[in-house]
């Protein structure tokens, strides 16, 4: 009896023991693995924002070259262009003041188009707002100086969508090629410009009495209004031309991204 | 003669740990509307067996086998419904449906051809080796979930583990059931079933605090 | 009478401008400084009532030298001169104290127009110093303290409109004030600027428990 008793209390307690030390076994193992996995979703988050943080370094150093660069060449063109107007002040032959005159305005247009480079690189501009207060400070004071009267008029539009800069860029300089043309061939009276946003970014410009597009003159814009197209299908927008009375109208159509707000619930 | 003071002598402390497992999980789904499956009915069938029905017959008719005979059904069928609950979403939780249904088959023969009386059935045995192994798929599954980090706060932990402490340690026991019990004059035995059915109530209890917990 | 100091450290920029000024009647430039230190030393011991400061000076900045100077020579007027409109650095100038700025491109008769708008209390702004000047102002929730005065709603009016990129015509237009009137908010809106950056400075300093 005894003996019967003493093999069944050891198989009793040894087989609790045994179980006991599995189950402890287990969760143990189980608490590692979940350590383990956690610190590689660590590793892994933070190789994450390593990346990023060597993408923003990268952006921010090429941000910088730029800059440096465009200190240094606007610095340097502005000298050319004083030392141009010295000469131009203390000459009086007419072809030499004609030629340097000449390198004075190269100087001072590249200084305007690196200042729009800038514009354009410059994130912070990145939206409707910096694109229509750039167009329109533009716009107004070329027509001005240029004595075409002039209207600019927003409509319906939200700020605070964003483009890219190339965008910007290539509407900028579509609009600015436009009213080159404009003010150089269509002889228009005034101007009008009106920009409207919803849902897609529209622009018109309307050449009030504007001899419009000649044959003979497209042939003479030649490279504008190829560069026109060629920019507009970069930046996937539209352009037409139409003709209404007297009046040239051009519309330029761009669509635009909403940004999608997303609410973060963390678990 | 059914006294009072009879009911008290004959409870042991794993009694009071399923009275309070009873208590507890009642208390929770009161104020917190929150329950294992069909936890409260089976506690309460579970007290009602083993702190009365149990001590009644065996006043009654000196025989509180056949209620452990039926009871142990009872028991089986419902680990059967909470891990069929718990893997209702595995496709292959159907299959458990089927094992329960031949086990019950089995029971039935057992039943309409044994003396329910006399003998300690094994399908008790049979059952437990059923659910053991659907406590290691769990087991299992928890390692393997991308999801589960803490095993320690699901009910279910607890619950198995009740039970798979009980199984393990009176393995022994119920695989000589007649032998060892019945017919042995030795209390030891008694007292290690006891031992583990302690064990298998304070898992019942680790089950309803940690539903109070959650 | 205007005077004129400059300083500017290259060399040929910097005499070109001086005979520009000097061919002028109601202007003369006496003091020519190739940098920043120079600067400082002698500009407080003269007689000057506009100081054209080169952006981009070697070593110490023109934003130092403005820094500097401006506590020594609070009635000078100081004028950054520089090739880009929108360059962050003007904006730093604006709030260190200057009290304008120049381009280096613009024409002769703008510059000289330029310097005498200044001289009668105007001052130029671009649609980017706006919007710059604008969410200064409103970020920041400036402390009504002796110094720091908020903007008034005409003065945050023109500087919406300006960051819209209108001109000061239009503007002007707009308000039903000329040209001159609208420059001539825009000069004391960069002294408030300038006023508000100090005393965050000072707050600053106050706040780590320097005393003052």
């Amino acid at each position: 009896m005894r003996e019967e008793e003493l093999i069944v209390v050891t198989a009793f307690t040894a087989s609790l023991l045994l179980s006991a030390l599995l189950i402890w076994f287990f969760i143990s193992y189980q608490k590692r693995k979940n350590e383990y996995v956690n610190s590689q979703k660590d590793a892994q988050l933070r190789e994450q924002e390593l990346i990023i943080q060597n993408q923003l370094n990268l952006e921010n150093e090429r941000n910088r070259i730029a800059s440096e660069m465009h200190d240094d060449l606007g610095s340097g063109l502005t000298v050319i262009k004083y030392l141009s107007d010295n000469i131009v002040s203390n000459t009086f032959d007419n072809t030499i003041k004609e030629d340097v005159n000449k390198i004075a305005t190269y100087s001072t247009v590249l200084v305007k188009n690196m200042s729009e480079i800038i514009w354009a690189m410059n994130s912070r501009f990145d939206n409707v707002q910096g694109l229509i207060s750039y167009l329109r400070r533009f716009s107004v004071e070329f027509l001005d100086d240029n004595n075409v009267s002039n209207t600019f008029k927003e409509n319906d539009l939200n700020y605070d969508i964003n483009i890219s800069g190339e965008k910007r860029r290539n509407l900028f300089l579509v609009v600015k090629e436009l009213l080159h043309n404009s003010v150089k061939y269509s002889k228009a009276k005034e101007i009008n410009i009106s920009i409207t946003g919803q849902p897609d970014l529209e622009i018109v410009i309307i050449e009030k009495q504007s001899v419009g597009f000649d044959p003979l003159i497209m042939k003479e814009k030649g490279n504008g209004l190829f560069n026109i197209e060629k920019r507009m299908a970069n930046i996937e927008g539209k352009i037409s031309y139409k003709r209404e009375d007297n009046d040239m109208i051009i519309k330029i159509f761009l669509h635009l991204e909403p940004e999608i707000k997303t609410n973060f619930k963390s678990e | 003669m059914i006294t009072i003071e009879g009911l008290i002598k004959f409870y042991t402390p794993y009694h009071y740990i399923g009275l309070l497992a009873l208590v507890v999980a009642v208390y929770v789904y009161i104020t917190k509307k929150k329950t294992f499956p069909l936890f409260i009915p089976f506690l309460f069938v579970n007290s009602f067996v083993e702190m009365f029905l149990v001590y009644y017959f065996g006043v009654k008719i000196k025989n509180s086998l056949v209620v452990y005979n039926y009871f142990t059904i009872l028991v089986i069928l419902y680990y059967f419904y909470v891990y069929y609950d718990f893997f209702k979403s595995k496709s292959w939780s159907k299959y458990i449906v089927l094992v329960a249904v031949i086990w019950i088959i089995y029971v039935i023969y057992v039943i309409s051809n044994e003396d329910m009386f006399t003998s300690f059935k094994n399908y008790y045995l049979i059952g437990l080796v059923i659910i053991s192994l659907l406590i290691f798929i769990f087991f299992k599954g928890s390692l393997e979930s991308k999801y589960l980090t803490d095993i320690t706060k699901l009910p279910m932990f607890y619950f198995s583990l009740g039970i798979l402490l009980l199984f393990f340690s009176s393995l022994t026991i119920f695989a000589f059931p007649d032998k060892l019990l019945i017919n042995s004059e030795s209390n030891l035995y008694p007292l290690l079933i006891i031992f583990s059915n302690f064990l298998l109530n304070l898992g019942y209890l680790g089950t309803a605090l940690c539903v109070k917990k959650n | 009478m205007i005077k004129i100091s400059i300083i500017e450290d290259i060399k040929d920029v910097a005499f070109s401008v001086q005979a520009m000024i000097n061919s002028q009647s109601d202007m003369i430039c006496d003091h020519i400084f190739h940098n920043a230190e120079e600067a400082m030393m002698f500009v407080p011991h003269q007689d000057t009532d506009i100081v054209i400061v080169d952006i981009g000076l070697p070593r110490a900045s023109g934003i130092d030298a403005i820094t500097t100077l401006k506590g020594k020579c609070p009635n000078v007027l100081f004028c950054m001169f520089t090739v880009y409109e929108d360059d962050e650095k003007i904006f730093r100038s604006l709030q260190a104290g200057a009290n304008g700025y120049i381009l280096k491109g613009a024409s002769k008769d703008k510059i000289l127009t330029s310097i005498r708008e200044l001289a009668e209390g105007g001052s130029p702004m671009s649609p980017t110093i706006a919007r710059r000047i604008i969410e200064t102002f409103t970020e920041k929730k400036v402390q009504p303290t002796n110094n720091a005065l908020p903007l008034t709603t005409r003065e945050m009016e023109l500087l919406q409109l300006l960051a819209k990129g209108m001109l000061y015509k239009e503007i002007g237009e707009t308000l039903s004030i000329t040209t001159g009137t609208v420059k001539q908010h825009i000069h004391k809106i960069y002294e408030k600027l300038q006023v508000t950056n100090k005393t965050e400075a000072i707050n600053k300093l106050n706040v780590n428990g320097v005393a003052n």
